[in-house]
């Protein structure tokens, strides 16, 4: 215990975690838009952090490992009468005590941002957290055990240039032998066997990495390189094809009292209050419609996965970038029913036929009926063509308005079908 | 001066920083990134700038543990004019590491213009200079390493503070960035031939 309070002071421990703290909360600080108010997006950005933490942790262990022989006391330290692993084992403790701490006093600081907004405990973002301590205890000590086998000033930043450099283009979408675990979507959980598979390869590369800077012979050199092949390969073998899986918990949808109904994800639950009204207002304008909504859902439409069925019963609103610090919606209550409204309550096709200009017009055109306001700029060719398609719509009898409309949102959600042309001639006879 | 004593005085200032060691490691590393770029460009890889700017740290790091001695303490003792010579060594070591960033990116795949190399060079090795100063030089490439980190994690921002955060990555004719490299570079280059490395202790 004495050896090990030493080194805390001794070795690059403090170094390594002051680098760490300060990368770190710069990092969170920067990326806080992507991350606050919620426990699962503050553990992702905590394994986001590693794409710099890593680096770092490689590079002041590799700095520790070299020390020794770059001052040329090894001889005397020779001397001691200790086995070598148990001089080396206070130090490579000290590193990952250094490295950890740094780490926790992270999480802790992110949490300050979450704690109070979260709508959503559950989950297994522990875990996720977990596992990127453990991946960077791992590159301290690869870093260590490198250091000690090339004892160079050059050895650090080579090391920490060519880590960064190898996770930035690194093909594998999130590969379970990387560190960086990025999710698809807030409504995303990785794979508990992913998980798992990675908690392997972390803990026998930092067993592995252990052994390497405690080794003494050839032997354990062998017995370290072993462990970490073996334990790539057992993570690799065991790791589901895809690492995230919807979240069962986090996606079920949970609903504003009252009816009609209006509903938002658990983990977005905090959006609820402010959307309902907005949301139950857009749903009376849009009633006249034949075809027209009956319920609001909040969703993320970027992940196909959780992407909710197209049908005309049902209003989507994407949540993807519209959330602030607080996991509320940044549009006051009037940008909100702008968001509802549009296209008359429907979302774009994906890559639709007859390209996105007549999706534009025609979606211009059906919120200007709705909202009673002009189509759009009719500074572009699409304006004025929404425009032009508004003021013909408008000129006909109204029962005659409300089936075009229907035609077009029909149009828009099953996606076989021009929706401006839907706009201009109605329904299919 | 001439014969072997001058020859002899730049043999010893030379090995005392350990610049042979640099010398001869710099170009392979910067060969080594240039394959893993070429390796890995496609559609989907990284921006090449990131390549670029990674490079250009890997250079200036490699300069930065040169600037100074074992024991900076003697050094400053010595009765001899010191800036000319950390000027020539920051200038050199400064030129090297733009000719192989050039040579990497006229080789390999395209990193950025050669406006970008040059500016992402000079801000760096500036850092790497202002903190030799300060704390010495085998570290001295920390900062400029972090900020790097920093700037490429959090990607480039177009606020005028986010474009001196990430200035290393924005366009070539961003005038902010270049402000600002220009203003490191020419702090750092001044702290340091001025007052030379610092020497606190030996690691």
């Amino acid at each position: 215990m004495t050896a090990f309070r030493i080194e805390l002071r001794r070795s690059s421990a403090l170094l390594l975690a002051a680098a760490t703290v300060v990368v770190g909360a710069l990092l969170l600080w920067l990326l806080a838009d992507e991350w606050t108010a919620r426990w699962s997006g503050l553990a992702y950005l905590m394994r986001a952090l590693l794409f710099a933490l890593v680096p770092v942790a490689l590079a002041a262990g590799a700095w520790q490992g070299g020390r020794d022989r770059r001052a040329g006391v090894t001889e005397l330290f020779g001397t001691v009468a200790r086995p070598y692993p148990q001089r080396l084992l206070p130090v490579a403790l000290a590193m990952a005590a250094g490295v950890l701490v740094a780490y926790a006093a992270l999480l802790a600081g992110g949490s300050v941002q979450v704690a109070p907004y979260a709508s959503y405990a559950g989950g297994q973002w522990p875990v996720v957290v977990a596992v990127g301590a453990v991946a960077l205890v791992a590159a301290a000590w690869l870093g260590m055990a490198v250091g000690r086998w090339v004892p160079s000033v050059l050895t650090p930043p080579t090391l920490l240039v060519f880590s960064f450099l190898g996770q930035m283009l690194s093909r594998l979408d999130n590969g379970v032998l990387l560190p960086v675990l990025a999710t698809p979507s807030d409504l995303a959980t990785v794979a508990p066997e992913f998980l798992a598979a990675q908690g392997v390869w972390f803990g026998g590369l930092a067993a592995a990495a252990l052994l390497l800077v405690a080794s003494a012979t050839v032997w354990a050199r062998a017995l370290a390189a072993a462990v970490a092949l073996a334990a790539a390969g057992v993570s690799s073998a065991v790791a589901p094809a895809t690492a995230f899986v919807v979240s069962t918990d986090g996606a079920t949808l949970v609903c504003a009292d009252g009816e009609p109904r209006v509903c938002a994800p658990r983990i977005h639950a905090a959006v609820l209050p402010a959307l309902t009204e907005p949301a139950r207002e857009a749903l009376r304008t849009l009633a006249p419609i034949p075809n027209a909504p009956t319920r609001v859902v909040a969703t993320d439409l970027g992940w196909a996965p959780v992407a909710p069925q197209r049908t005309t019963d049902v209003l989507v609103v994407d949540l993807r970038f519209r959330l602030n610090a607080t996991g509320r919606f940044e549009a006051a209550p009037a940008g909100l029913r702008t968001i509802l409204l549009k296209g008359a309550g429907t979302q774009s096709c994906p890559d639709p036929a007859w390209g996105f200009e007549r999706d534009v017009a025609a979606d211009q055109a059906a919120t200007g009926w709705v909202t009673g306001r002009p189509a759009g700029p009719a500074t572009d060719e699409y304006g004025r063509l929404g425009e032009r398609t508004l003021s013909e719509l408008k000129a006909l009898p109204r029962p005659e308005q409300l089936a075009r409309l229907a035609a077009y949102r029909t149009a828009k959600v099953r996606c076989d079908r021009d929706p401006l042309t839907a706009l201009t001639t109605g329904a299919p006879r | 001066m001439s014969g072997p004593g001058w020859a002899r005085w730049e043999l010893l200032y030379l090995r005392a920083r350990e610049v042979p060691a640099a010398a001869a490691l710099l170009p392979v590393t910067m060969l080594a990134v240039g394959v893993l770029a070429n390796a890995s460009a496609g559609p989907s890889s990284t921006a090449p700038a990131v390549v670029g700017v990674c490079a250009a740290l890997l250079g200036v790091a490699f300069v930065g543990t040169t600037l100074g001695s074992a024991d900076a303490v003697l050094e400053h003792t010595a009765a001899i004019r010191w800036w000319p010579r950390r000027t020539v060594h920051l200038v050199a070591g400064t030129i090297a590491v733009v000719l192989l960033l050039l040579a990497v990116d006229l080789a390999g795949p395209s990193l950025a213009t050669t406006a970008e190399l040059v500016r992402n060079t000079l801000g760096l090795i500036g850092v790497t200079a202002l903190c030799a100063s300060f704390t010495g030089s085998r570290l001295s490439w920390c900062p400029a390493a972090a900020w790097t980190l920093l700037a490429v994690v959090a990607g480039p921002r177009s606020s005028g503070a986010g474009q001196v955060l990430s200035w290393m990555l924005q366009p070539a004719d961003a005038r902010t960035a270049a402000t600002t490299a220009a203003l490191l570079a020419v702090s750092g280059a001044a702290s340091y031939i001025l007052a030379g490395p610092a020497g606190l202790r030996r690691a």
